[in-house]
């Protein structure tokens, strides 16, 4: 971390405010290479067969904060990431004002971090965690920031160390839906997060709430299911299946200790979205642990995920082309959710080797099962495999 | 019996000084009444809070890192490893929740920094800690 100090410091004037703000850059890039090594197909969109790609989770990104005096700070991050078809694609991730709030609150205007997960405030500084990437299980949701205020309040009581953090904002973007970007929109967002700590134990629960809009598009196999059909005819109250300003909800909580030499982690979260096409519901968890030696850090962790999507009824609300119930459920299914209904589980073994210190070389395994209804045969359950090897070279500066 | 009480004043001589680098005192202005404990300090230093126990803002100054004073700090105050404090920091910059305390590579800044400004909060060697600013715990 490199902080550049204007001579005021050295002339022991800190208590009076430069007329420049005081600027501090910081950074932190990860080049991630993977390869699924089984070559019967790749059920998750991570990595192709047989195909080493060095892009997909490869990331470089610039902070600063510009102390503009009274408690007040400017921080802007801008993030590069890797992307299989536009190569590097940058955006700002963070662009926020700050301003200290008493003691130890923290008021934020501008792009923030929605707190869902333990670890959503450094999702993508690689070098803060022991993976190379956090379970995906959890971390399954494709938005991480929102417009609008975060405000964030530590307090202690005895030896419990706590941490509020609430924002209300807005989420204009990318939504996935059947897998597919589709532009989504998440109004009245809400979010709470609670954490505290205790020597090396740390817990957090959160909840969040959004309308959620998502215009979904329609695959073209489906909608050859469809003929003249379109999403709206899926049930007799178009409402029932159009992501239409549907209440989605975010359930979530963790642990995090360390043990001498061994830490333990856990999260469990539950996503649902009311009266639409997406999943009832869809439960993410795992449960890992980690050995330090030296340098070194080995980690073990199994997460599983499951899905359960609405059930559609009858074909009366369509017109043109009556469907039987069991197309109409298989489109359901494609549409919405990545793999449609089902479990899907995965364990990771990997090491990460710690180089001075801000740099990090890590090397992970994962073998992932799923039990889906996939999208090219949405009539029955099919197991699909896929083994994934990765290495990543993380830096922070 | 004499030689052997002169060999362990002698012993003691050549340990203390050493020992005297390992223990570090914790150092704030003249003026500052604030009621510091450990606790109290790892939150001030860790950024979890910006005042003072009894209230007044509290700016912690640390050595550069990898300094032996900042390592004795860490270990000593913070109860952390330099790596684990460096995660810390990491998780905190880029989280926005806070920036590690300013720094300086000298003994003599850090003292009269410290001397000259009721807000900070620093740390030094117990033994090079002069009359002009006032210890609130040894480490």
């Amino acid at each position: 971390m490199k902080k550049y100090w204007l001579p005021a410091m050295a002339l022991g004037l800190l208590a009076n405010y430069p007329a420049h703000a005081e600027v501090q850059i910081n950074g932190f890039a990860s080049v991630v290479m993977g390869i699924d090594l089984e070559d019967d197909g790749n059920p998750t969109a991570d990595y192709g067969g047989r195909t080493v790609d060095n892009l997909q989770e490869s990331k470089v990104a610039l902070q600063w904060s510009a102390d503009l005096g009274e408690g007040m700070r400017f921080v802007g991050q801008t993030m590069a990431r890797g992307d299989a078809s536009d190569g590097y694609a940058l955006n700002y991730d963070w662009a926020y004002f700050d301003f200290n709030v008493g003691d130890s609150g923290k008021l934020k205007f501008g792009r923030v971090r929605i707190p869902f997960y333990k670890y959503s405030d450094y999702l993508d500084v690689g070098y803060a965690y022991h993976w190379i990437s956090p379970p995906k299980s959890m971390y399954s949701l494709s938005f991480s920031n929102a417009d609008g205020v975060s405000y964030l309040q530590n307090f202690s009581s005895g030896s419990l160390e706590h941490s509020l953090n609430l924002v209300v904002g807005r989420y204009q973007g990318t939504l996935r839906i059947g897998g597919e970007p589709s532009p989504g929109n998440l109004e009245n967002l809400v979010a709470i997060n609670w954490s505290g700590s205790v020597g090396n134990h740390e817990f957090y629960a959160a909840y969040a709430q959004a309308d959620v809009y998502i215009d979904a598009a329609l695959l073209t196999t489906d909608q050859a299911a469809l003929g003249n059909n379109s999403i709206a005819d899926l049930a007799a109250d178009s409402s029932d299946v159009l992501v239409d300003g549907d209440l989605g909800t975010f359930t979530g909580f963790g642990y995090k200790g360390s043990f001498g030499d061994m830490g333990l982690f856990a999260e469990y979260s539950i996503v649902k979205v009311a009266d639409s096409i997406l999943q009832d519901e869809a439960t993410g968890a795992y449960l890992g642990m980690t050995y330090n030696m030296g340098n070194y850090i080995y980690h073990l962790t199994y997460e599983m995920e499951e899905d359960t999507p609405p059930t559609l009824q009858g074909s009366t609300a369509l017109g043109n082309e009556p469907l039987t119930t069991g197309t109409l459920n298989a489109i359901a299914r494609s549409l919405g959710n990545r793999s449609s209904e089902g479990e899907a589980n995965t364990i990771t073994i990997g090491a990460r080797r710690d180089i001075g210190n801000s740099s990090a070389v890590k090397i992970d395994i994962s073998s992932y099962t799923e039990d889906r209804y996939q999208s090219s045969a949405a009539t029955e359950k099919s197991e699909e495999t896929a083994l994934i090897l990765k290495v990543a070279v993380e830096t922070m500066f | 019996m004499k030689t052997l009480i002169r060999s362990l004043i002698m012993a003691i001589a050549v340990v203390l000084p050493s020992m005297a680098m390992a223990e570090i005192a914790v150092i704030v202005h003249p003026s500052n009444g604030a009621a510091l404990d450990k606790d109290a300090i790892q939150r001030i230093f860790l950024g979890k809070t910006r005042a003072f126990p009894g209230g007044g803002e509290a700016v912690p100054i640390s050595f550069k890192e990898g300094s032996p004073e900042e390592e004795e700090f860490t270990k000593n105050v913070l109860a952390k490893t330099p790596k684990q404090l460096k995660a810390y920091w990491a998780k905190m910059v880029f989280t926005g929740k806070g920036t590690p305390p300013r720094q300086t590579d000298s003994l003599q800044e850090m003292l009269n920094l410290i001397s000259a400004n009721p807000n900070l909060i620093g740390f030094a060697p117990a033994g090079a800690v002069t009359g002009s600013v006032k210890v609130v715990g040894k480490f």
